[in-house]
């Protein structure tokens, strides 16, 4: 899986995002008194002014002292009862009749069927949900405020506070629904989508190698009979038998199934089960990426093939460059059986050769301290291709390198340079936790063979692969994802509906969900990094039809239009900052189309980030509505 | 005259200028007023359309904040929300949540107040029967007509046994019996001790129960006083009497005329179109089959 923006983890993260947050906060605070002060000294001159000013912070205090939950869930409750009685379970009604329908524009022979079902079901959910979201946010006070119903709560005592607070929740709450039913209904149409089984007969499907008055007398691993699988949901899966009367059926499209013979007489059927692996909930084990160059050293980044996306970094086949993951946390308690590693691996061929071959590669384990070193698989890859390969718990001694190999230490923290020593242990055998790791520290080393050939490789595209999670739990924390869109934006429909009349307010929260979506091209333009030059320049090129390539004439028109982009980037730029970034929720989508678990780092770090955005717009919502004149026409 | 202590309601120099987006004045809807309202009287608030009387409740409720001088509502300023505790609040039209039942009203709004969950039950129980709508509990507001609509407004605002009601226009679109049931419960509410502010422009309901009034005309106080005080005509006297014989009517007269007095009128009076109504229905339910024409009996 790609993970472009890797999530740091929770511990290390939290102290200096909650610094950046509590200081942006504080700063807007801040902003908001000073402003809030000079416009009450201009309207009612010094004393007045000051007097009005220490009243409303009075009031603040009283309304923070005497918030009542049991207010704020009266006014969560209307909430959830309004969006109910206004027929809220249309938004259900519609995401089923796309499920039904939904056979009709998935294709049948994907080669993923697993992550093509996934990614439906989660972008559907997701639009639907945020849309549900937008209108009950954004629609419901401004219509308190058109039928003046919102007169006979205001001459309640309920604080602004707890109505602004009660809108959210019940609006979330209503939302969180949907979506718990969209969650289940989903998570049985892509189960029963991938579920299938295929039809094996003997003699007919599967051909005997050999003779089979032989098959007693041959070695149990030996293949008698080879064939295939009828064909089901596009595809069918090639099946092996062994002397042993063992079956074997190979993975198809992600997936397997269990297979058995039936004897009835001399007729012999086969059994194949549903398919299993189809969806799973992988745990991988990342380490960090360094690479080490031909002259030993190490280096963050490896060499640029001249791929635009810079990604993923190579190193050179067939020669001393490798790419070094080191592993923290590796146990034996964790990893009894060996290290179950995964990689997706880029190949760039500087030429084709052989078409055909593919390129050959080996993966060695790495002592970090004293540098002791062991081929464990030599293999064949293809690019993009996911290999599953098993480090074995006892290693023999044939291929363990008798001299360490060394690198030149790289000046950051996690950097080991390897004390080479003359007594590495002599054994036959030896035990990859005793000899190679070091206080759970471990290095996997990669290296290309093919000479002018190169492998590419980005941290998370090798790992260790953890046990896994159970699929439907995972399932379901894919959808925190589209709850966390959800929270966020409900935050800000309520803020904006707090002084916005419905269809404005509207607009605006969409404005941001879009703005959110792009916001790496909105801070782009912002930073004036993006093709064609800000706002007015790109204005100016539209008008005058200018290529985006070619430099504007050097006019003062040209040099007034960029001076504005400046600062109006300036503008954008704190905007853009201040603007929760919705794709990066996608994240636990990708992670259950992708077949992993979803990590509850990540789950904290999206969490706390929800948060953080939703406690600032609810007190701004509420400064904003305890000093609207509610009767205002 | 009541004590300091009595006055629940205090406005000085209050004034509300409406303005348009770019801060320039639209109207003056209330110009200085000064204006003290006593516990246990009910209070009318009377001027023609425009004369700012809504605007004046909804300054003493917080839904308006004056553009200069002061509100004091129960002893706290208006803008204080612990001051709704004791407050209740009919509006002009009964802005209610359409799809909720009365009963579901009347609990939302308890709740509002934090009343615990078994008085709050009692309570819905109680105030529905009160305004007669037990028939009809479960039906949406939405199916209700609108002196239904008003009945169960009223409910909302006494679910929380205010001390103060503000009640603006509260006989608007209700029939007769439904106008002289609300007449006898605002009595009914300041015999039990509460203070009532109603704004009507209709006057005899107004005179029927308001012990005071202030009259508004273009944001500004033209009168304040009590009722008879106000209606009294000074220079004319005022004598009721039955069965007086053409005799001493003559003789009564002659007083008149002696007195060098001038007679205005001598004759039957008249009931009130109201009363008359009354009457006939409570008869029609007393003797079905009773009919009246022209005033005579049949």
């Amino acid at each position: 899986m790609i993970l472009e923006n890797p999530i740091p983890p929770f511990f290390e993260w939290i102290g200096g995002a909650a610094l950046n947050w509590a200081l942006s906060v504080l700063a807007l605070l801040a902003l908001a008194f000073i402003v809030s002060f000079l416009f009450l000294l201009l309207r009612h001159g010094a004393s007045q002014g000051m007097k009005v000013f220490a009243a409303c912070i009075r009031e603040a205090i009283k309304d923070v002292k005497l918030f009542s939950f049991r207010r704020c869930g009266a006014m969560a409750s209307l909430a959830i009862r309004e969006s109910i009685r206004k027929k809220v379970v249309v938004v259900c009604v519609v995401f089923l009749i796309l499920l039904m329908f939904a056979g009709w524009f998935l294709d049948p022979n994907s080669k993923d069927p697993a992550r093509l079902c996934a990614s439906f079901v989660y972008q559907t959910t997701t639009y639907l949900v945020l849309l549900l979201a937008l209108f009950l946010s954004s629609l419901s006070l401004p219509a308190d405020f058109k039928t003046k119903t919102i007169y006979t709560i205001v001459t309640k005592p309920v604080r602004a506070s707890e109505i602004i607070l009660g809108r959210i929740i019940g609006v979330g709450v209503i939302g969180s629904g949907v979506l718990a039913i969209m969650a289940v209904c989903s998570y049985f149409f892509v189960s029963n989508t991938l579920d299938h089984t295929h039809v094996l007969n003997d003699k007919e499907d599967l051909a005997y190698v050999v003779d089979r008055d032989e098959i007693a007398n041959l070695p149990p691993e030996t293949v008698v009979a080879k064939g295939y699988t009828r064909i089901a949901n596009g595809h069918k899966h090639q099946v092996e038998k062994y002397a042993s009367g063992e079956l074997r059926i190979f993975e198809e499209n992600g997936h397997t199934h269990s297979i058995s013979e039936v004897k009835e007489g001399d007729l012999v059927r086969y059994k194949i089960g549903n398919s299993q692996g189809a969806m799973q909930a992988k745990s991988p084990l990342y380490g960090k990426i360094k690479f080490r160059n031909a002259d030993s050293a190490e280096r963050e980044r490896g060499i640029n093939v001249g791929e635009e996306w810079g990604y993923r970094s190579y190193i050179e086949g067939a020669s001393d460059e490798a790419i070094i993951w080191t592993f923290d946390d590796v146990t034996p308690e964790r990893f009894a059986d060996g290290l179950p590693v995964e990689m997706t691996i880029s190949v760039f061929r500087t030429h084709m050769g052989n078409i055909e071959q593919t390129i050959m590669g080996a993966l060695y384990v790495r002592n970090p301290v004293t540098g002791m070193i062991a081929e464990t698989h030599v293999f064949n890859s293809e690019k993009y291709a996911t290999k599953a390969l098993h480090i074995p718990r006892e290693i023999d001694k044939s291929k363990v390198k008798s001299k360490p190999w060394l690198v030149k230490k790289m000046g950051d923290k996690d950097s080991f340079e390897a004390t080479p020593s003359a007594n590495l242990p002599q054994k036959e055998v030896y035990d990859l936790f005793e000899d190679f790791v070091v206080d759970g520290k471990l290095e996997i080393w990669l290296q290309c063979l093919d000479s002018q050939q190169y492998f590419g490789a980005a941290e998370p595209d090798l790992y260790l692969r953890g046990p896994d999670g159970n699929v439907f739990f995972n399932f379901v924390k894919g959808y925190l994802g589209v709850w966390q869109q959800m929270l966020i934006l409900i935050a800000f429909g309520v803020l904006f509906s707090s002084f916005l009349s419905g269809p404005v307010a509207m607009a605006s929260t969409f404005g941001i969900l879009i703005a959110g979506f792009c916001k790496t091209l909105f801070l782009e333009i912002a930073h004036l990094q993006a093709l064609g030059g800000g706002p007015i320049e790109s204005l100016n090129r539209l008008v005058t039809h200018e290529n985006m390539m070619v430099d504007l004439p050097n006019t003062v028109s040209t040099h007034v239009g960029q001076g504005f982009d400046y600062i109006a980037g300036g503008f954008l730029s704190i905007i853009g900052l201040a603007l929760p970034s919705f794709s990066d929720f996608n994240y636990y989508a990708d992670c259950v189309a992708n077949g992993y678990n979803i990590p509850w780092n990540s789950i904290c770090v999206h969490l706390v980030t929800t948060f953080a955005y939703v406690i600032p717009l609810f007190i701004a919502g509420y400064v904003v509505l305890r000093n609207r004149e509610v009767a205002k026409q | 005259m009541a004590n300091e202590s009595d006055v629940i309601v205090e406005t000085k120099n209050l004034t509300k200028t409406y303005r348009d987006f770019w801060g320039r004045q639209k109207v003056r809807a209330l110009k200085a007023l000064d204006l003290e309202i006593h516990r246990g009287e009910i209070f009318g608030l009377l001027g023609p359309n425009g004369s700012g009387k809504t605007t004046t409740i909804k300054l003493m409720l917080g839904l308006l904040f004056p553009t200069s001088g002061e509100v004091n509502i129960l002893g706290r300023p208006a803008s204080d929300v612990a001051k709704n505790e004791r407050l209740g609040y009919l509006p002009e039209e009964s802005y209610l949540y359409k799809f909720l039942n009365a009963e579901e009203t009347l609990d939302f709004y308890g709740r509002l107040f934090d009343i615990p969950s078994t008085v709050r039950r009692q309570r819905v129980a109680q105030l529905i029967s009160m305004v007669g709508l037990e028939s009809s509990k479960k039906r949406q507001l939405r199916e209700y007509s609108k002196g239904m609509t008003r009945r169960i407004g009223l409910a909302q605002a006494l679910i929380n046994d205010p001390d103060l009601i503000f009640l603006d226009e509260p006989t608007s679109g209700l029939d007769p019996i439904g106008t002289r049931n609300m007449k006898d419960l605002i009595l009914d509410l300041k015999k039990r001790g509460k203070t009532i502010i109603m704004s009507s422009h209709l006057l005899g309901d107004v005179q029927d129960v308001c012990d005071r009034v202030g009259i508004l005309y273009q944001g500004e106080l033209k009168e304040l006083g009590r009722v008879e005080d106000l209606l009294k005509v000074e220079k004319q006297t005022e004598i009721r009497a039955s069965g007086l014989s053409e005799d001493a009517k003559k003789k009564i007269e002659k007083i008149i005329a002696d007195d060098n007095a001038e007679l205005v009128f001598c004759g039957n009076p008249t009931t009130s179109l109201e009363d008359l109504f009354h009457n006939i229905i409570a008869d029609s339910e007393a003797r079905p089959g009773y009919r009246v024409r022209g005033g005579e009996a049949e």
